[in-house]
């Protein structure tokens, strides 16, 4: 207590305003970007080579509408948490629950499989440098995931800042790649016209194949959304969300036509739709000694900024339901010199270190495809619920009854294809991943009944509305 | 013992020195200040404004 009267700490402890839209950017593209390297391309093993193309503009609409929709939501409600604080608003604590465990396992999954990932990059980069011995990938998983928490610890502006960095360099290593191989040029030493001039290459599963692919097409997009994550923390949300998100966007779109142009240009469909590292099998493809070691960097860089996101926000978003009582109040806990929820940061570093290692621990690289699965199906759940939050968002406060920095066009028509493109999505995961989906849903449905079995009690319905909001009448 | 091993065991060793310090780091700032003080629930944190209100996003549409 003495500690607390000397740094004159009487007001309360709260996280720190420090974010502009360059870091909402490097946020929410940096989170995602691994997915151009890595993932995606499974989509034409599924669809084929336009199959993909398909997908990756048809997710991208997916993706427009989910931005958009957020833009609007998380600019009125800031505050940490993201989806799950405009959950408590609109609906209720039960959703509100479920939406912040989405978003929990959502990013501790994908940071972990970032993190494993990251281990075989460098066992494979050890392999080119002339390491005759198998690398252990264990050390470099960890330390990757201990390096990170730690960059959290100490401070969501640096955290963002060397974000942005990375995955502005990740970014610039795909246009490096296009640059390199003339990607502009009809002339140029590609194979793009015998590759994919035939229906065979393009389309070898017809239309449900395209349905297929649209699980693995949202790879190239999956995770802007945690750029509301961040909300509470930016000087100016009503300036910063939607800047920061639609650019991400806009870069997204653009890093994922040139991936699969360049992709589909050097590399045969039927390899294409089983490699592990797309983008650098295909820079290895053009001759270039530099390119292989600069795509080698970039992938490094985008598995990098994945997990540093995924750190931000899992922890924003277990702190937050902390904070509301929803969690035992011990990790609600805000670093007094770094202002930063620490406890929430520490608390998942073990549960990321479990899931990355196992799939190593076992010998079952099936193991990283239901970890990823468990990512991108608690991702859908999250999609799910924005479209009842928009529709209820403006239920609640119409246009013109408060003054909004992002105003959605042609509502509720973004709402409305989002709810069609995402239950599009759960269909086709089911197709992939039946039982995983069923898994999935049982492990949410037991956690609800142990929040209001064990924890609603807790929950104080009356300070639940914490937006700078009027009230609706009768909320 | 390879530059490979080197590095592994490397790895090994910085990975429990920063874990060592962040759990230190932790558990000396849990016994420095009281909960109280680190954990503030939303009602706790009273008339404090979780956003910026010189925000113009935001400036006004108070009740």
């Amino acid at each position: 207590m003495s500690d607390k009267l000397q740094t004159g700490q009487d007001e309360a402890l709260s996280l720190r305003k420090v974010l502009g839209p360059i870091h909402i950017w490097g946020l929410g593209v940096g989170i995602v970007l691994v997915g151009e390297f890595m993932g995606w391309n499974f989509a034409v093993e599924k669809g084929g080579l336009y199959g993909a193309l398909i997908a990756c503009w048809v997710i991208g609409l997916l993706y427009t509408c989910i931005v958009m929709i957020n833009s609007e939501v998380a600019s009125a409600i800031p505050a940490a948490g993201g989806q799950y604080s405009q959950a408590k608003h609109t609906v209720g604590p039960l959703m509100a629950f479920n939406v912040g465990l989405y978003l929990t396992m959502a990013y501790t999954m994908l940071e972990a499989a970032n993190a494993n990932v990251l281990g075989y990059l460098l066992t494979t980069m050890s392999r080119l440098l002339g390491n005759e011995e198998e690398l252990s990938a264990y050390p470099f998983a960890i330390l990757a995931i201990l390096l990170l928490a730690l960059l959290n610890y100490r401070g969501v502006l640096m955290t963002l800042s060397v974000n942005f960095v990375i995955t502005g360099f990740a970014f610039l290593t795909i246009l490096a790649l296009f640059v390199g191989m003339q990607g502009w040029n009809p002339g140029a030493a590609t194979e793009f016209n015998e590759l994919a001039a035939s229906m065979d290459s393009g389309l070898p599963y017809g239309w449900l194949g395209v349905v297929a692919a649209f699980q693995f097409g949202m790879w190239f997009y999956l995770g802007i959304e945690g750029t509301a994550q961040a909300a509470e923390e930016c000087r100016s949300p009503s300036r910063s969300i939607p800047l920061g998100s639609l650019a991400g966007i806009m870069t997204l779109i653009i890093a994922a036509t040139i991936t699969w142009y360049v992709c589909a240009a050097l590399l045969p469909w039927q390899y294409l739709g089983t490699a592990i590292t797309p983008l650098f099998d295909a820079a290895q493809l053009t001759g270039s000694g530099l390119l292989v070691w600069v795509l080698m960097l970039g992938t490094m860089a985008a598995t990098l900024a994945s997990a540093n996101g995924c750190i931000n926000d899992a922890s924003r978003a277990w702190f937050a339901m902390a904070r509301d009582r929803y969690l035992p109040e011990w990790f609600a806990a805000v670093h007094p010199t770094y202002r930063t929820p620490f406890r929430s940061i520490l608390f998942l570093v073990p549960v990321a270190i479990a899931f990355a290692i196992l799939p190593l621990l076992l010998d079952n690289p099936t193991l990283l495809a239901t970890v990823i699965t468990f990512s991108i199906l608690s991702g859908l759940l999250t999609y799910m619920f924005m479209v009842v939050n928009m529709l209820r968002f403006r239920q609640l406060w119409p246009v013109g009854s408060i003054h909004r920095a992002y105003t959605l066009p042609i509502h509720p028509l973004p709402a409305l294809v989002l709810a069609v493109l995402a239950a599009m999505v759960f269909f086709a995961t089911f197709l992939g991943y039946g039982s995983t989906l069923w898994s999935i849903l049982v492990f949410y449905l037991l956690a609800s009944v142990w929040f209001v079995v064990r924890r609603y009690k807790y929950v104080d319905r009356d300070s639940q509305f914490t937006a700078p909001l009027p009230r609706p009448r009768g909320y | 013992m390879t530059v490979w091993d080197l590095l592994e065991w490397g790895a090994w060793l910085l990975s429990a020195l920063v874990a060592a310090w962040l759990l230190y780091d932790a558990a000396m700032t849990s016994r420095r200040y009281s909960e109280e003080f680190l954990t503030h629930t939303l009602e706790d944190l009273g008339d404090v404004d979780l956003t910026n209100l010189d925000d113009p996003g935001t400036e006004g549409a108070r009740p």
